[in-house]
């Protein structure tokens, strides 16, 4: 019996280290390695505490290596992005050192699109504005002692008026210097502040009449081929019938005032132009209401002449009040289409409404002959020369690892116009900006629900990852659909009988601080990021001209994904 | 080189039994309580002598070394390592045996150690107590049963078998308790879910130390 139970384990000894799987190849890592090929991968990667090692089967033409590496979440993480070549080691030819990894201290105001630096209470005001009151709501209208107002009528040029102005809670008096009434229930007064037109005591920054009429052609002229038609015909209009005892009448949709004043300066910066939703409260609501739709424009810029050749409304800066006119009209119909018409009151986000707006200056750049935020020339619908230090997009190529969701006016104009520019080139033009205006969502389901009504089963998440893509192969005018800024020609949507044009964008041919392109990080300056800012890509350069099968080693957060480009 | 190790380890094995074979035919088989005719020396364990029946053993593990992965890296022990390790021998006949333990890993690469992920194995035994003079006492074993990942990164991972050979010997403190430690060699390769040519080296070596009792 002892003698069977002996030659039973000796038997199941040699069958035990016989059958020992020998098969499977042993990483010290608790996430599986992960392969690819091709010049676009987006990786089913899956971050978290441990390493996975990612293996690219490059080809044999020499090909740069990069990964992207997504933040798709509203929260901004600490930074543990490590990638270490298991392989290779590259030559960082082109890499931004870790000094300006998450540094805030560039200066990237540009001449031609200098920030707007509305005051933060007013964005706050716009982007959380005060309860509605509904109409049934008689308790609420009592305790306000609302009354009914007559609404704003056309005025006669040289009607004296004064406005509550927002900069410094004054009053600003004026006079109407230009008026236009359309049959098709819609006018337009022009004001302006009389110490600011001539003869008052604006010396060689005064408005005149034909300023004021200049800029009343290009915003009414026949409610079709003027900034009011274009812009209401993308995205709806700018007032209307509503449920709110609060809000100004909804007659109050037949005219538009526009103030220009000399707007003061404040720490953060020049105003060009601000609209202000507490103008669309009745004053037992907002006691500083105007109960009027009315945005603000500086006049010393709409003034300022340029070229030596007397004032042209085409002139840098009075082109540069235009496009502001038409971001300004884009805040005022927000206001009504979102808060009032869909979302109980709630605004959008302030990088979804300033995204909303850089977007409609995009798209109204050629319709205006005025250089929008791309930078280029407003007729060149290509991607421009190189070395261009215009618009907001030098700003982009060097704060390009920030967030597209946390606004910072800083750098968010650049960010959020990047973002919104890929939207327009790749998902619809006119019509995604109409949906992403028009719903009743406020953060990132704009965007969600503006893809799913343009038929794109995309979400916020697959469209950062593709922006980081495209933002690298922009200057390749052959890349596939979802991945395009730049096609050397212009990109066109059809709304109605309006075709709306947007230029090609080369992120190459910008150029900040001696930097050229869109940065890049490269692997040993990993560790120096400090952040992986919410809502952003931070672009490595993974490898130089290689060739086969690489393999990398890469750390990354839970929620963070992994894209790779080889170009 | 393996094959050559399985081979010396088994002509060890035999070696092993031989001299206790050789020694059981120096005694005359007991398998009731009675003695007849030559008497095991006094020197030998209640076991031996017939008069206990069966020997309890438990032990707990101490700690585990991960075997090197074919990445050139191994994974280390974290915390402590807990389980336990039963069997139960029948006079010669041999035993039966069932084991689990945890092995805590850590993630030398983590910024923070949030996530707690450890390899734990189940297996059966079939041991066989060898007869050496007193006061000492051996036992070999094999055992078979299955490793599988816990913890936050469990879903990657499919279950894997695993394989052991181990050697246990200790001192008899009297005729009834024995204390005694226990070297495992483990044999394991765990495969990802999604990717099942890769897998972890979950083998290793273990010691392990306990007490038997019998009765």
């Amino acid at each position: 019996m002892r003698h069977n139970f002996i030659y039973l384990l000796i038997v199941l000894l040699v069958f035990l280290f016989a059958c020992r799987n020998t098969d499977i190849e042993t990483v010290t890592t608790l996430a599986p390695p992960v392969s690819g090929q091709g010049n676009i991968v987006h990786s089913s990667a899956e971050g978290g505490e441990w390493p996975f090692v990612y293996s690219h089967n490059i080809g044999s033409t020499p090909k740069d290596v990069y990964f992207i590496f997504t933040n798709p979440t509203y929260t901004t993480f600490s930074s543990d992005i490590n990638v270490q070549s298991n392989s290779y080691y590259p030559s960082n030819s082109n890499e931004i050192s870790s000094d300006s990894l998450n540094v805030n201290d560039g200066n990237i105001e540009t001449s031609d699109h200098p920030i707007n630096a509305i005051p933060d209470y007013i964005s706050e005001f716009n982007n959380h504005p005060p309860p509605l009151i509904y109409k049934d709501d008689d308790l609420g209208t009592m305790q306000l002692n609302l009354e009914e107002v007559l609404p704003p009528q056309l005025a006669v040029v040289g009607d004296p008026e004064v406005f509550n102005e927002s900069i410094d809670n004054d009053t600003v008096n004026s006079k109407c210097r230009a008026t236009r009434d359309l049959s098709s229930d819609i006018s337009l007064n022009i004001w302006v502040a009389d110490a600011d037109f001539t003869g008052g005591s604006c010396g060689a920054d005064c408005m005149t009449t034909s300023m004021a009429e200049a800029f009343l052609d290009k915003f009414l002229w026949d409610g079709t081929s003027d900034i009011y038609g274009w812009v209401t015909n993308m995205i709806g209009g700018p007032w209307g019938s509503h449920s709110y005892n609060n809000l100004i009448p909804a007659t109050s949709k037949n005219t538009i005032d526009i103030l220009f004043y000399d707007i003061p300066a404040i720490a953060g910066g020049t105003i060009i132009g601000y609209f202000h939703a507490k103008d669309n409260y009745l004053v037992g609501s907002e006691p500083t209401s105007n109960q009027r739709l009315i945005f603000y424009m500086d006049s010393v810029l709409a003034a300022t002449a340029s070229g030596g050749d007397g004032w042209h409304i085409s002139d840098d800066y009075p082109a540069l009040v235009l496009s502001t006119l038409s971001h300004e009209f884009q805040h005022m119909i927000h206001f009504y289409q979102k808060p009032v018409l869909r979302a109980s009151g709630a605004s959008s986000q302030d990088w979804l409404n300033e995204m909303s707006s850089l977007m409609s200056e995009d798209l109204m750049s050629s319709k205006l002959e005025v250089n929008g935020p791309r930078g280029v020339t407003h007729s060149d619908f290509s991607a421009g020369s190189s070395g261009n230090g215009d618009g907001r997009l030098p700003g982009y190529i060097y704060y390009n690892d920030e967030s597209a969701v946390i606004w910072d006016a800083f750098y968010s104009y650049s960010v959020n116009y990047a973002l919104g520019a890929y939207l327009l080139r790749n998902f619809g033009g006119a019509n995604f900006l109409k949906h992403l205006v028009q719903s009743p969502f406020t953060n990132t389901g704009a965007i969600d629900y503006a893809l799913s009504q343009m038929g794109y089963d995309f979400n916020f998440s697959d469209i950062l990852q593709r922006w980081g893509v495209s933002v690298l192969l922009s200057d390749q005018l052959d890349t596939s659909q979802y991945y395009r800024y730049n096609t050397g020609v212009s990109f066109d949507t059809n709304m109605g009988t309006t075709t709306y044009q947007i230029g090609s964008i080369n992120m190459y041919n910008y150029t900040i601080f001696g930097q050229t392109g869109p940065k890049t990080v490269s692997i040993s300056d990993l560790p120096d990021l400090n952040y992986h800012k919410a809502a952003s890509n931070v672009l490595v350069k993974a490898g130089t001209q290689l060739t086969g099968t690489k393999e990398w080693t890469i750390k990354m957060g839970r929620d963070i994904k992994l894209s790779v480009v080889l170009k | 080189m393996r094959n050559a190790k399985i081979i010396l380890i088994n002509i060890f094995i035999i070696l092993l039994l031989n001299v206790g074979s050789l020694q059981a035919q120096n005694n005359t088989d007991t398998t009731s309580d009675e003695m007849s005719g030559a008497q095991l020396p006094e020197d030998h364990s209640e076991l031996e002598k017939g008069k206990s029946k069966y020997l309890f053993s438990l032990e707990v593990p101490l700690w585990y070394d991960f075997k090197t992965a074919d990445d050139g890296k191994r994974f280390k022990q974290g915390d402590v390592t807990y389980g336990v390790l039963a069997s139960l021998q029948i006079n010669d006949m041999g035993g039966i045996g069932f084991e689990y333990f945890e092995v805590p890993i850590a993630n030398n690469n983590s910024v923070t150690n949030l996530e707690k992920d450890k390899i734990v194995f189940t297996m059966m035994d079939l041991i066989y107590l060898v007869k050496i003079p007193n006061p000492f006492n051996l036992a070999v074993g094999v055992g078979y049963g299955k490793s599988e990942v816990s913890g936050s990164n469990e879903n990657r991972f499919k279950q894997g078998d695993c394989y052991q050979w181990f050697l246990r010997g200790g001192i008899n403190l009297n005729a009834i308790i024995q204390i005694h430690l226990g070297y495992h060699d483990v044999t394991s390769k765990i495969p990802f879910k999604n990717n099942a040519e890769y897998g972890i080296e979950a083998g290793g070596t273990m010691f392990s130390g306990g007490i038997s009792v019998a009765f």
